[in-house]
């Protein structure tokens, strides 16, 4: 199958061998959307490198405008202001909350549950309607840029996001019952697309897939950096690998953004929301490590003369996720592959660059 | 069941006034005849070809059939086959290793066949450009009739843009 899919997704080629309507194998076969990203930041001055490092995969433009500007702010020696970095966090936990919400509607739609997807992708668009007012971009591309934040939270606009987080939070809650009490979608999530805790082990599964496997792993818990510190994020983790745990971890990863964004609102610091950058010395280093949506985005830059960029690698989570996907399908039905698809949900541009 | 109607009855009917065609997103003028137009005004079948898009375009295109814009319920949608559809709607940048599929997947789409560019990359090659691994625009591997800008374009524009191209300069 493949690359042009039958749906609103990436280009990939997938090949099955398949017994009846059993998956014996699954290839995959990556490389479409290649684009030469890599080659394009070579001599990028570090302003235009944000806004490319922000379209690496559009889902998780935070965290890698995020890792991008820790790596410049790393290679250039300065800290951004401590506003800058709560507001960045707050900017993460929200696109986490879209991106688990837009999740969880197809993870229902996948299995002919529609009403999920109605419902989840009326909260997604609330919520998405609430970052243009109040971030200026509905997936708050550029919100970050190396030095801090590229707008400032208005105080007049924290009542509003309380407000709409307890409506989500509500709504959640009730759907989060309705999923868990519906037999049929609970028939097609549990033991479909298995990843033993071992296998997960051994491939390197990162992210949510890999909390929902076993994997005890998240960046804003073992490398925290400000203002996850202060924060205490309670990890999510699931131990069965199927695809109600990467539900369940993202129903607990929503809850829990939710309970950081209203701790981020609550003692948020005040001061400027950036500073300047002065240029790195050619041949600096810097990295960034930030803890995305969908897991651990690591972005390595070194700088050339005049403050331009003379190599730049974004590294997405993705590519460790891919190969597991091909073992997480095997012994399943072919019908269930979108289902264990979507539960990964694993990005194509990130992956290909 | 009981709390699902009962969520259902309180979420209510969402969904807003679709937006206008705008004649400014038109990129060549009225290629297809008005009398084959009005066959599509109504019912029109569309296949997302994503050429190497970054993803977000394909986030707003999801956005589109929310209850909110309700594409479908202009009886727009999307189908699985370029052979089942009248109009292509392609995103992202075209990838040199896209462009093999993309011209292929044009001429599976049986006439008459519309073709519409979302996003700054589909319309200009945005950030990415031409390069060894992008060919740029769409328009550089496949004749498109309407463009729509935007970084992602909101839901709203890209609807528009489908309105555009099915108007025929009409309305």
């Amino acid at each position: 199958m493949g690359p042009v899919h039958a749906g609103i997704i990436e280009p990939g080629h997938f090949r099955f061998s398949i017994v009846g309507e059993t998956v014996l194998r699954l290839e995959q076969r990556l490389g479409y959307k290649h684009k030469g990203i890599e080659k394009r930041f070579e001599g990028m001055t570090l302003a235009e490198g944000a806004r490319l490092a922000g379209r690496v995969s559009g889902d998780s433009t935070v965290a890698y405008a995020w890792a991008y500007a820790m790596a410049v702010e790393s290679a250039a020696g300065v800290i951004p202001p401590p506003r800058a970095l709560w507001l960045r966090a707050l900017l993460l936990e929200r696109e986490r909350v879209a991106n688990h919400l837009g999740d969880l509607g197809y993870l229902g739609n996948d299995a002919a549950l529609a009403f999920g997807l109605a419902q989840f992708m009326c909260l997604k668009e609330d919520w998405l309607r609430a970052n243009q007012a109040v971030f200026g971009h509905r997936y708050l591309m550029d919100a970050i840029v190396p030095g801090g934040v590229a707008r400032d939270l208005a105080p007049d606009a924290m009542g509003g996001l309380r407000y709409e987080m307890d409506a989500l939070e509500a709504t959640v809650t009730s759907l989060k019952s309705i999923y868990d009490e519906h037999a049929g979608l609970q028939d097609r999530f549990i033991q479909c697309g298995n990843v033993a805790p071992a296998l997960a082990a051994r491939l390197g599964l990162t992210g949510v897939a890999g909390r929902a496997s076993g994997q005890a792993s998240d960046l804003r818990v073992e490398h925290p950096s400000i203002p996850f510190r202060e924060l205490e994020v309670r990890m999510a983790t699931h131990r069965n690998g199927d695809v109600a745990a990467r539900v369940t971890v993202r129903f607990e990863e929503i809850f829990e953004s939710l309970r950081l964004c209203r701790l981020i609102l609550d003692r948020l610091a005040l001061g400027e929301p950036v500073i300047e950058v002065p240029l790195p010395p050619a041949g600096a280093f810097g990295v960034g490590w930030v803890e995305g949506w969908r897991g651990e985005v690591f972005v390595a830059l070194e700088t050339g003369p005049e403050g331009r960029i003379r190599r730049c690698h974004p590294h997405d989570p993705s590519w460790q996720n891919w190969p597991l996907l091909e073992h997480a399908v095997i012994g399943n039905i072919v019908p269930d592959f979108p289902l264990i698809n979507k539960s990964f949900n694993l990005s194509y541009s990130g992956q290909d660059l | 069941m009981y709390y699902m109607l009962k969520q259902i009855a309180a979420t209510g009917i969402k969904t807003e006034a679709a937006p206008q065609p705008d004649e400014a997103l038109r990129a060549v003028a009225d290629r297809l005849g008005a009398e084959v137009l009005q066959y599509f005004d109504g019912a029109l079948t569309i296949r997302h070809v994503d050429a190497g898009s970054c993803n977000g375009c394909e986030l707003e295109i999801h956005m589109c059939n929310n209850p909110y814009y309700n594409l479908e319920g202009l009886g727009i949608k999307f189908v699985a086959s370029p052979r089942h559809a009248d109009m292509l709607l392609v995103t992202g940048p075209v990838s040199r290793n896209m462009e093999v599929a993309l011209k292929r997947t044009y001429d599976a789409t049986p006439e008459p066949k519309l073709v519409v560019a979302i996003g700054d990359c589909g319309c200009t090659g945005g950030i990415f450009g031409e390069s060894y691994a992008s060919c740029g625009r769409v328009s550089n591997v496949i004749p498109v009739d309407v463009t729509v800008p935007g970084c992602p374009p909101t839901p709203l524009a890209i609807m528009q843009g489908i309105l555009t191209a099915i108007s025929g300069g009409k309305r």
